[in-house]
């Protein structure tokens, strides 16, 4: 049953981040988790995981279907030019954290928005 | 409070995305630049190139065009009119360059601090006060007066406009997301800035306060043995023959002794262009080469940046086809050739810009004094928009001679260190605030198909004044130091000069039928190298400048004696190391270091500058010991001067050269700011003394050959420290230097090399440091950079209708209205 609901919860944000993102800003991220954590009855520790998850996983699979530019040299560049001394896997993971703290925070922003609203005993 | 938590979440997560979404310092906004979605990783440019056949619908077209890129994503652009193809020029310019466009003619206008902030506010002001944008602004009127240059500029702007809309945020080039901005839309004043900021870089050197300073303080013997005047010319540009018997001289000298006396200026620093922008070309006629035809060359020195000021495209429309490089920002070709005729240019290095004191009548500024009566200033207010902080504005007063770049509102680099209690006022005269179409001479040269044809272009070209080299297929050969001059007394300008009458003002221009010139002469060679235009003594004005003699004396040594002259023996010449100046004075510095007895590290040392065979190759010890050397002679010699004159520029290398020559002990040698006498001998050692455990560190590292010594680099144009590697393309260990045929100093030198040979077909090779695409991370960012490093050319294609099916052609681009 739990894992079912995790699952729609990843899914589903993953389909809304990757709409939301398509007409609009990236930050629109934020969207799915805070949603999908405020319709969910999930505690605030695994709103905050499983949002920070989801904004990890949409962000490695939209890497992974740029691989082709990932792998050329523009990755290296940006690398280089943040103090990660061109290293892609540093920057993958970095860029992953990003994501996932705005996911976390939104996972966790819908968990008490849902309590403040009532919606949860 | 039961919703205390919510809040709080909810504003961290606000705080959050706003944070990632912004620039902290010089940290990028990391949500932005990183996210898969809309980051670094979505420039549409990065796609490679897309080999094959695509179609773009393009508004503002009236008819199709076809595009051709080859190996080296050159465009072969073919229009059936000038308006499509000005058109699709300013679409490629912005679709491969758009970021650079922007920021350098943001620089020229004065708004780098709208992109970075507050630490560009200096430079900014600066540009804004030398009257950068006003003078565009009557260049743009003068511009759009002419028929050719209007509907150019109008198409091409269309085009950059036509490129611009295409783009969403995420499709915006790397350096916007990083600096965190947006493009705006491009207008034909955009332009006008780009002209300008050439102008700025080709004519805006200026060393009146400098110079100044040194008279000021060391009076006018020292002064002639810093800043000789140039009496001696060693092979000008035009030689005596071709210099038409003037009249009389009309410009009648108006000073007295007293000019040379002038009080000390405000102790002001100033942003300036590079000095050494200047240049390399030649063209022998059909006598000297092997094919019998004309060969022309030229190599622009220039401020090696990347992207690179060049852009290298071919324009066919059915009445012309031109290939050539342009500028991002202007459209046309100004270096380049089509199958009649070859062209290019080298800087005139002529004195254009003069510097007036001015008095006012109080505090307001709104009169000052000129021939005893009081003149209304006008005023313009400068608004400097500032990222991160608040918009400033600054009043600029204009007088007839130009504005007042200097007042206790602004003293330069060092804006709030008022040295001097004076507080004067300067004006500034600068020939490029006059109206002048800048581009036309340029369309009218890629169009031309003869000498005549030539003529007719360049009669309208002003400023920064060129020497404009031509060739024909036909046989003709010719070059001329185009440009509208002030016509001078002699020593006029060298000096800040009083601005409370008009005996020191400008009495007129030099009629354009005095303009230096030179035809088929029967050397069989025309060749301009930076170098005097005339000597002095056979040209009725005053040739004031910054001159330099080396290189063109080089290059004529070696036409002279060329014949049946080759390509290769043109790339040797361009990529030629000799260092002349090492040439003449190595044998007195042997000869008086040889007198001492030194340690065995530092007698391997002079051993190495003994044997040096006066080439600065990149593998070259002898050079890299030798540039030591002299710069540390240098500073011993001149730097108390230097520091008692407190602003004074360090002289040229040939001027201490040329004096030791003469005299090994003149009077700059010793030190005043000793009590003790010191010798050329005694200066040298030291000097030598003080190198050794520079070239022993050196030598540690391995750095001791001049290629990586020199570290000669490209930085990119927001790599100010020139050590981003990300961005950047550093440590390229190349030979040559100032001086030097192959004038590659650290990140100056030639932008451009070409080699045209006017045979049927014309036949062409180039390289420049750089690529075509200025996307960081596309393939083409830096295609040229290696090549060049090694002295290679690539042949250019001048591509021909019926090669539409070639297999050079990597990718077609055809647009549709």
């Amino acid at each position: 049953m739990n894992i079912i609901k995790y699952l729609i919860f990843i899914i589903g944000t993953l389909v809304v981040s990757a709409l939301l993102t398509y007409i609009g800003p990236w930050w629109l991220i934020f969207v799915g988790p805070l949603l999908f954590a405020f319709f969910f009855k999930i505690s605030y520790g695994k709103s905050f995981l499983v949002g920070a998850f989801s904004i990890m996983l949409f962000w490695a699979i939209m890497l992974l279907i740029r691989s082709d530019v990932f792998v050329g040299s523009i990755t290296e560049k940006i690398a280089l030019l943040l103090p990660l001394r061109g290293s892609r896997v540093a920057l993958s993971l970095v860029t992953l954290v990003v994501g996932g703290v705005i996911g976390g925070l939104a996972g966790l922003n819908g968990r008490s928005w849902r309590r403040s609203f009532g919606l949860t005993q | 409070m039961k919703h205390l938590g919510t809040i709080l979440s909810g504003i961290s997560l606000l705080i959050l995305i706003i944070l990632f979404n912004s620039k902290w310092g010089s940290i990028p906004p990391l949500g932005k630049l990183l996210s898969p979605t809309h980051g670094y990783l979505i420039d549409p440019e990065l796609q490679g190139i897309q080999s094959g056949f695509s179609m773009v619908e393009l508004g503002g077209l009236k008819d199709s065009v076809q595009v051709y890129f080859d190996d080296r994503m050159v465009p072969h652009i073919f229009a059936s009119n000038d308006e499509d193809a000005y058109f699709v020029q300013g679409y490629l310019h912005a679709r491969d360059r758009l970021w650079q466009m922007e920021f350098q003619t943001h620089f020229a206008a004065g708004r780098l601090s709208e992109i970075v902030g507050e630490k560009a506010l200096v430079v900014d002001r600066t540009n804004r006060r030398l009257g950068m944008v006003y003078a565009a602004e009557k260049s743009l009127e003068e511009m759009e007066k002419d028929t050719l240059t209007f509907l150019a500029m109008n198409a091409y702007t269309a085009g950059v406009n036509s490129y611009i809309g295409t783009l969403e945020e995420k499709d915006l080039p790397l350096e916007y997301k990083i600096l965190d901005y947006q493009p705006e839309p491009w207008s034909n004043l955009k332009s006008a800035l780009l002209s300008k900021y050439m102008a700025k870089d080709l004519a805006g050197y200026d060393d009146d306060f400098e110079r100044t300073a040194v008279i000021a303080t060391m009076g006018k013997e020292i002064f002639d043995l810093m800043y000789p005047n140039r009496e001696d010319s060693l092979d000008p540009i035009i030689p005596k023959a071709f210099i038409p018997p003037f009249g009389k001289l009309t410009i009648q000298a108006v000073h007295d002794s007293s000019y040379f006396h002038p009080p000390m200026p405000d102790l002001i620093e100033r942003e300036k262009p590079d000095k050494a922008n200047g240049s390399n070309n030649w063209a022998l006629a059909g006598s000297k080469t092997m094919t019998g035809r004309p060969i022309l060359c030229n190599d622009p020195h220039l401020k090696l940046r990347l992207p690179s000021i060049w852009y290298e495209i071919q324009i066919t429309t059915p009445e012309y086809s031109c290939y050539g490089v342009s500028i991002p920002g202007a459209p046309g070709i100004l270096i380049g050739f089509n199958e009649y005729v070859a062209f290019g240019s080298t800087n005139a290095m002529r004195d254009v810009m003069d510097y007036y004191e001015i008095t006012f009548r109080d505090k307001s500024k709104s009169q000052y004094l000129y021939n005893g009566r009081w003149e209304s200033t006008s005023s313009r207010i400068e608004t400097y928009v500032i990222r991160d902080a608040k918009t400033q504005a600054d009043t600029v007063f204009y007088t007839h001679f130009g504005p007042v770049v200097y007042d206790e509102n602004f003293r330069g680099l060092k804006n709030d260190h008022l040295r001097s209690n004076a507080g004067k006022f300067y004006a500034v005269r600068w020939k490029a605030h006059d109206p002048s179409n800048d581009i036309v001479s340029f369309l009218l040269l890629d169009r031309a198909k003869n000498y005549d044809d030539y003529r007719k272009a360049i009669a309208r070209f002003s400023c920064p004044g060129q020497n404009l080299i031509f060739a024909s297929a036909s046989g003709d050969i010719a070059i001329t130091q185009q440009g509208v001059f002030p016509a001078k007394w002699r020593y006029q300008g060298e000096f800040i000069m009083e601005g409370k009458d008009s005996l020191y003002e400008w009495q007129g221009m030099i009629p354009q039928d005095q303009v230096l010139t030179m035809k088929n002469p029967e050397r069989g060679f025309v060749s301009s190298a930076n170098q005097l235009p005339a000597d002095p003594k056979e040209y009725p004005y005053f040739l004031g400048g910054d001159y330099v003699y080396e290189r063109g004396y080089r290059i004529n040594q070696i036409l002279r004696k060329l014949q049946k002259a080759t390509v290769q023996d043109m790339i040797d010449l361009q990529n030629d190391n000799f260092n002349i100046r090492a040439h003449q004075i190595r044998g007195l510095l042997i000869e008086t270091l040889k007198k001492r007895n030194f340690t065995n590290e530092a007698d391997s040392y002079f051993h190495i500058l003994e044997r040096w065979n006066l080439y600065n190759d990149s593998a070259s010890e002898g050079a890299t010991v030798y540039s030591l050397l002299m710069d540390s002679l240098e500073q011993r010699i001149w730097g108390d001067e230097l520091k008692k004159s407190q602003i004074g520029s360090m002289p040229e290398h040939s001027t201490l050269i040329q004096n030791l020559l003469r005299n090994i002990n003149f009077a700059c040698v010793d030190n005043v700011l000793t009590p003790q006498v010191e010798t050329f001998d005694e200066q040298l050692s030291a000097a030598f003394l003080s190198i050794v455990p520079v070239l022993d560190e050196l030598k540690k590292v391995g750095r001791l050959t001049w290629g990586k010594y020199k570290q000669t680099c490209v930085p990119h144009l927001m790599d100010i420290k020139q050590n981003m590697s990300s961005l950047s393309r550093l440590d390229l260990n190349v030979g040559g230097g100032d001086g030097i045929v192959n004038a590659t100093k650290k990140s100056h030198g030639p932008s451009w090399k070409m080699i045209v040979s006017l045979t049927s077909p014309v036949e062409a090779w180039g390289v420049y440091p750089g690529g075509q695409s200025g996307h960081p991370g596309n393939p083409y960012y830096d295609t040229g950079v290696g090549p060049w490093s090694e002295g290679k050319y690539f042949k250019l294609w001048f591509m021909k209708p019926f090669e539409k099916g070639s297999d050079k052609i990597i990718q077609t681009l055809v647009f549709k209205p």
